[in-house]
């Protein structure tokens, strides 16, 4: 089951630790908006990683995929092993 | 008679082996012979009044077919050019254009985008906004008989008081630095460069000017893959690759470093900000057919003065595991400085000073900071860097810090007293400061200021900063305190002020108020 609600906890926890607490809708671009940055990027996939079971590894990806709650969402609906 | 223009290299490859491809942005490529007509016609663009005396040229564009053209047309007509990028601030953008007073302005779609408003106002007479403007070609012409003191470019830099710097660099620099990357690496027709760095990045030098001097293709990398280019490494199979440590570092951390996933590459260069070991090593796993360099490189110096090859075992800087700066590259002199400009011996920590002929002729209209910063010592200029080095005893160079207050935010640079002069504005008050946090790995993440205006959000502050630098200069923490703290010397303690901001984040406290800190 995608949890669109943790995705949106989860930027608002990184914008929230830069003191960014400007709203956020799921289409805004995030990431070429410098609102978050690479390390940040890196705090998604860890949470991607362990939530969904996404192997970064074997995927070629950009950083638009990123790019705002809506892309992640895609992200994952594509990306994340089907589970029973 | 040696013709020093930066174009003629690129010229003579169109005339040798023309079909041959020497650029591709965005799935269209350019051969040497159409690079060199498009160059023509903007050169003959910019000559239109043949008695107009050298100027600047200003290009506003990145990562477009209009960039490159510009730069080399520019360099054609023996004009020089100062790279403007398209995401700076309309106020930023005013500024620089009004300190640079082009003769004229080229742009691209994101270009044309950016010139509005103040910007607009501050623009000259001729602007081009499409390639399609430029008039035919003419084959007789060829690029302008330049010397080696002419003007090849003017980059900017992060000014401690709040005005950004010009630095001029002449042709002769891009002629040495050519020469020394040929003689180092002895690049040849078949290599594929990266140009992963912006035009208003100095490492852009080396990029494009080495590239098309060998022959050889560049390929520009989008803005989209510039954080993960490992795909684009490998879709283009490119050879040479030159980029900030922080793309190795984030590469590895998302797992994206696999054993050999890069067996083109041939030769890696990274500069910017300091090199961590681990993210060297892991990089060089990843591409095991290529060295791998750790470049020093300075704005006032062309763009790359030292180099340290990764070897087994690696020199690493002491307790902070970053590789070695190592030797200055061909032509260079390099000396450590004491703070009266005298040579220190190998092991003694000093200024890194350094002389050749790719120092710049100095700062844009700033004679005073030009005689401080390039002194003149027994005939010769040397560049003080700034930096904080020792010599090992092998001869290298480590880089231990500054000596002043510039810092690094993910590879650009950036003087503090320019952010501090900005938030002194934006908060009425002197009593601001600006500090680099949090850093990891060597390289700083980004900004954090404090200042002691009652009543002012963060969110505000951060607004009106944007509005006045360029993105990476906008503090990310903003916090008031009851006063800065200072030192016992009267200077802004930033060292207690990056503890502070440490303390709060062990205690997870990215919410919770700082000690003793009133947030906003």
């Amino acid at each position: 089951m995608i949890d669109p609600d943790a995705v949106r906890e989860l930027v608002g926890s990184l914008l929230r630790q830069k003191d960014d607490t400007g709203p956020f809708a799921d289409s805004d671009s995030l990431v070429s908006s410098g609102r978050l940055d690479s390390i940040d990027i890196l705090q998604i996939v860890v949470f991607l990683e362990s939530n969904y079971g996404i192997d970064f590894a074997d995927q070629q990806f950009d950083q638009e995929d990123f790019d705002s709650i809506a892309r992640i969402l895609t992200l994952i609906e594509l990306r994340a092993p089907a589970r029973k | 008679m040696t013709n020093f223009n930066f174009s003629e290299p690129m010229f003579r490859h169109a005339q040798a082996e023309g079909s041959r491809l020497a650029l591709s942005v965005d799935g269209q490529n350019v051969s040497y012979s159409e690079l060199a007509a498009l160059s023509q016609r903007m050169a003959a663009w910019l000559n239109q009044d043949p008695v107009r005396p050298r100027g600047f040229v200003a290009i506003l564009a990145s990562r477009s077919i209009e960039a490159y053209v510009g730069v080399l047309g520019t360099g054609w007509n023996g004009d020089a050019y100062v790279p403007l990028n398209p995401k700076l601030p309309e106020d930023r953008l005013a500024t620089l254009l009004d300190i640079i007073q082009p003769v004229a302005l080229i742009t691209d779609e994101g270009g044309r985008k950016a010139l509005t408003g103040r910007a607009l106002q501050a623009a000259p007479a001729m602007v081009l906004n499409s390639l399609d403007d430029l008039p035919v070609f003419n084959p007789q012409d060829r690029p302008r008989q330049m010397e080696a003191e002419d003007r090849a470019y003017m980059i900017f830099t992060s000014g401690s008081t709040g005005v950004p710097k010009g630095v001029v660099v002449p042709l002769r620099a891009i002629h040495a630095l050519v020469a020394g990357m040929q003689e180092v690496y002895g690049f040849g027709p078949h290599d594929r460069f990266s140009k992963a760095y912006n035009l208003s990045f100095d490492g852009s030098i080396h990029d494009m000017f080495t590239c098309w001097n060998a022959g050889a293709s560049l390929h520009p990398v989008p803005a989209r893959q510039l954080m993960a280019p490992a795909k684009f490494i490998q879709d283009k199979q490119l050879t040479m690759w030159t980029s900030v440590p922080s793309t190795a570092v984030f590469l590895e951390r998302m797992k994206m470093l696999q054993p050999g996933a890069f067996p083109s590459l041939r030769y890696t260069i990274f500069s910017g900000e300091p090199l961590p070991l681990r993210s060297a090593q892991a990089w060089q796993k990843a591409a095991p057919n290529s060295v791998v360099d750790n470049i020093c490189g300075h704005t006032e110096c062309c763009c790359f003065s030292t180099l340290e090859r990764l070897s087994d075992p690696p020199n690493v800087t002491p307790k902070l595991g970053l590789v070695a700066v190592g030797k200055p590259l061909p032509g260079f002199e390099a000396a450590v400085f004491d703070k009266d400009c005298r040579p220190l011996p190998p092991g003694q920590e000093g200024e890194l000073a350094l002389s050749g002929p790719q120092v710049a002729q100095g700062y844009f209209h700033d004679p005073e900071r030009t005689a401080t910063r390039f002194p003149s010592i027994n005939g010769k200029t040397w560049y003080r860097t700034g930096d904080l080095v020792v010599v090992d005893e092998v001869g290298s160079l480590h880089h231990l810090g500054r000596i002043d207050n510039q810092v690094k935010i993910l590879g650009h640079r950036v003087e503090l007293g320019e952010v501090e002069s900005h938030l002194s504005a934006i908060c009425g008050t002197d009593a601001v400061a600006a500090v680099a946090w949090p850093v990891e790995h060597g390289s700083a993440r980004g900004i954090a200021a404090f200042h002691t205006t009652e009543g002012l959000p963060a969110q505000e502050i951060r607004d009106k900063m944007t509005l006045r630098v360029p993105r990476y200069m906008v503090p990310q923490q903003v916090r008031r305190l009851e006063r800065i703290p200072l030192t016992e010397q009267g200077k802004i303690d930033r060292a207690t002020l990056k503890a502070m901001l440490d303390l709060a984040s062990d205690t997870q406290a990215s919410e919770a108020e700082l000690p003793r800190v009133a947030v906003r």
